[in-house]
């Protein structure tokens, strides 16, 4: 069956994205396809390169970039959200003239519809709330 | 806007908005989803319940907050062709409120109303 | 038939609780789980539903907080495939907090 996620809080201020995580995991295991991630709100923080949680905790925006590049999911951070937290790709920060970058490999910067558009091919959307 | 995926198939949204408007961001989430899902052309109701009824009052002063007037936010769901804007009864009477002074015309409706709206749509999203 | 997750133990429970069909199922989720604890105020809330409604909490968030065994008896624990399978067991998922 066919997924997309939708991930509102950020890691370590909420349970939301580690709580997707897991569930992003157990849904590959089952043999179920994501058809996309949408990291709405806060959750755009899980797109982050710079996070640099304690050594005896988990990375999560590094445990999200592990599972999105070895199965190849669409994954997109909402580019409202991500912009105005300080999440960048290249492009962005090419545009808005700023002198870095930092948006991991394997997410990309989108617009709401693209939550629209994943929930018309998805059997389910499941929400991960604040 | 970008083209819809060709296997795409129109869904209807329920948006449950029940947070305050300027506490956080969640109000403008809500009404984001609600106004983006409407473009794309989506069968979109949107319920205000909680203190997201506090949403629908007249005279917000945004500026102060540095933030979008929600009222106003609220005053495009028409214009993007939102199907149907409804508060909960409870809410009403929890706030005290005239539905009448709202930013925006609305239809009130009851628990079991709203019931039946969460079991019908294809996506709900409550925020 | 709808999975309703809930993530806090809050006004939004009572608010997804007043809102349920008989025929729905709640999973509680991180901080939810503390509404699964044995204790009489939790009796009284799920003592509001019909009977039928199905209950569920999620074994890791009750095992983080050291909650594992002290779970009201109607509760059913679930593993995440087993959040997956309830996902595909109900119609839709909404999820609360």
């Amino acid at each position: 069956m066919k997924f997309s996620i939708v991930i509102h809080g950020a890691p370590w201020s909420s349970s939301a994205s580690h709580s997707a995580l897991r569930y992003a995991e157990a849904l590959l295991e089952c043999g179920h396809e994501i058809v996309r991630l949408f990291f709405y709100q806060d959750g755009a923080s899980s797109g982050s390169s710079l996070c640099v949680p304690p050594q005896d905790e988990i990375n999560i925006p590094e445990q999200w970039q592990v599972l999105i590049n070895k199965h190849g999911i669409d994954a997109v951070v909402c580019a409202a959200s991500a912009l105005k937290r300080g999440i960048l790709d290249a492009a962005e920060a090419d545009r808005y003239e700023k002198n870095a970058h930092n948006l991991l490999p394997g997410f990309a910067v989108s617009g709401l519809g693209q939550l629209i558009d994943a929930a018309g091919q998805s059997d389910r959307v499941v929400s991960f709330v604040q | 806007m970008p083209a819809m995926s060709q296997s795409q198939s129109p869904c209807s949204y329920l948006i449950i908005a029940r947070s305050s408007p300027y506490g956080s961001q969640q109000a403008r989430a809500a009404l984001d989803i609600a106004l983006t899902a409407a473009a794309f052309e989506q069968s979109v109701s949107i319920v205000f319940m909680d203190a997201g009824v506090l949403q629908l009052l007249k005279n917000q002063q945004a500026d102060a907050a540095g933030m979008k007037n929600i009222g106003k936010v609220i005053t495009a769901l028409e214009l993007y062709e939102v199907n149907s804007i409804m508060v909960h009864q409870e809410a009403v009477d929890k706030y005290d409120l005239d539905p009448s002074q709202f930013v925006q015309s609305v239809d009130v409706v009851t628990s079991e109303e709203i019931k039946t709206l969460i079991a019908g749509a294809d996506q709900v999203m409550v925020l | 038939m709808i999975l309703h997750t809930i993530n806090k133990n809050n006004e939004a429970l009572h608010r997804c609780l007043s809102l349920l069909s008989d025929e729905d199922a709640v999973l509680l989720i991180e901080d939810g789980v503390y509404a699964a604890l044995s204790c009489r105020e939790n009796q009284k809330l799920w003592d509001t539903l019909v009977p039928q409604v199905k209950k569920y909490a999620m074994a890791d968030d009750l095992a983080v907080r050291g909650v594992s065994d002290r779970m009201l008896p109607f509760f059913e624990r679930v593993d995440w495939s087993g959040f997956v399978s309830l996902s595909l067991e109900y119609d839709k998922v909404v999820s609360w907090g």
